[in-house]
């Protein structure tokens, strides 16, 4: 469940993220933070976060 | 429900209390009388413009979809049904009832309308993935979960901004600040409500216990529906419940649902897609 392979990753590895990205996943940080500890809430996190990602991704391509 | 005597006193803090239209209240009778017909429904309704506009507004949006332009109070009866009919125009009322008095620095209510519909989008798709018989019911659920919440707003203003505020101040859920500030939360006053507005009773569960669906004995599933979209939509940033955080899942509610990882990364595609064409209940 804690699939490293669904964390939300910044463009091309270790290039800067967009401003827009790096707000998305400053509050993705931000409103999980309280479940650091919780399996299924961090595979939440990084789920809806992927997903959120490419929505921005696909906007602003 | 948080001890009887701090509960009564937010009550008696109010100055008023929270009602349902008299107008509403009349439909109510006839439509769940059984031995009204279609026409006296449809009369009841045509004494209230404003909702009949409401009415055809809703039953031409895409959201049902229809073929042709439904132009009558009767034929839009016809289609829908009672019940359906029913919980919509409660829905709508309620909604425009507690439209009054929000700002910026409580809830936004543009926003926080859109939270609640994304809930009752996201309980729906959930109930159709994992085949629940309640699709219909997990809509209306949803859109109501929050109720307490501007009902709050609406009628104690001023504590209500400063729990707004120390939930952002702290990073806190909107419930937890209510307490701290309330001594009660929204959860509390909104199955008060329910109550004294006599809501079926599935409906009151969902308001009552989406924090803690293993409270609900009688709609344990529909509450847990609720729950699953409440944390759905927040994870996928729809709309704004009030506060910048995100509670737990319950892991008993999850089991119960029968949902997966698997199954959820296909819920969060359907959800978005299906939130299209829900604009007109923002309206």
């Amino acid at each position: 469940m804690n699939d490293p392979n669904t964390s939300p990753k910044t463009p091309e590895g270790n290039k800067k993220p967009a401003p827009e990205e790096k707000d998305l996943l400053e509050r993705l940080e931000s409103r999980f933070n309280r479940h650091k500890n919780d399996k299924l809430m961090m595979w939440l996190k990084n789920t809806s976060g992927r997903y959120l990602l490419n929505k921005l991704r696909s906007r602003t391509s | 429900m948080k001890a009887r005597k701090t509960f009564l006193k937010l009550i008696e803090r109010m100055e008023e209390l929270p009602t349902l239209p008299s107008s509403i209240s009349k439909i109510f009778q006839v439509l769940d009388d059984p031995n009204s017909s279609a026409k006296d429904v449809s009369q009841v309704i045509s004494q209230d413009q404003s909702l009949v506009v409401r009415v055809l507004k809703i039953v031409n949006s895409p959201f049902y979809g229809f073929p042709r332009r439904i132009e009558s109070i009767d034929h839009a009866v016809v289609l829908l049904g009672y019940r359906p009919l029913r919980d919509m125009i409660l829905v709508t009322s309620l909604f425009r009832e507690a439209n009054i008095k929000g700002d910026k620095r409580s809830l936004d209510r543009v926003r926080f309308w859109r939270h609640a519909v994304g809930v009752g989008v996201a309980a729906q798709t959930i109930a159709q993935h994992i085949g629940a018989r309640q699709e219909n019911s997990a809509f209306i659920a949803g859109l109501l979960h929050d109720i307490g919440k501007v009902f709050l707003d609406a009628f104690l203003h001023q504590e209500y901004i400063e729990v707004v505020s120390l939930a952002r101040q702290k990073n806190l859920l909107l419930y937890e600040a209510e307490e701290e500030v309330l001594g009660a939360n929204h959860t509390d006053f909104g199955h008060w409500l329910a109550d004294a507005w006599n809501l079926p009773l599935n409906l009151t569960d969902s308001v009552a216990y989406h924090h803690q669906p293993s409270q609900s004995k009688e709609h344990y599933n529909l509450t847990c529906l609720v729950h699953m979209g409440d944390i759905l939509t927040r994870a996928l940033e729809v709309g704004d419940g009030g506060d910048n955080t995100i509670p737990a899942i319950d892991r008993h509610a999850w089991a119960f649902l029968n949902l997966t990882p698997e199954l959820f990364k296909g819920i969060i595609t359907e959800f978005d897609e299906n939130l299209v064409g829900t604009d007109f209940l923002i309206d």
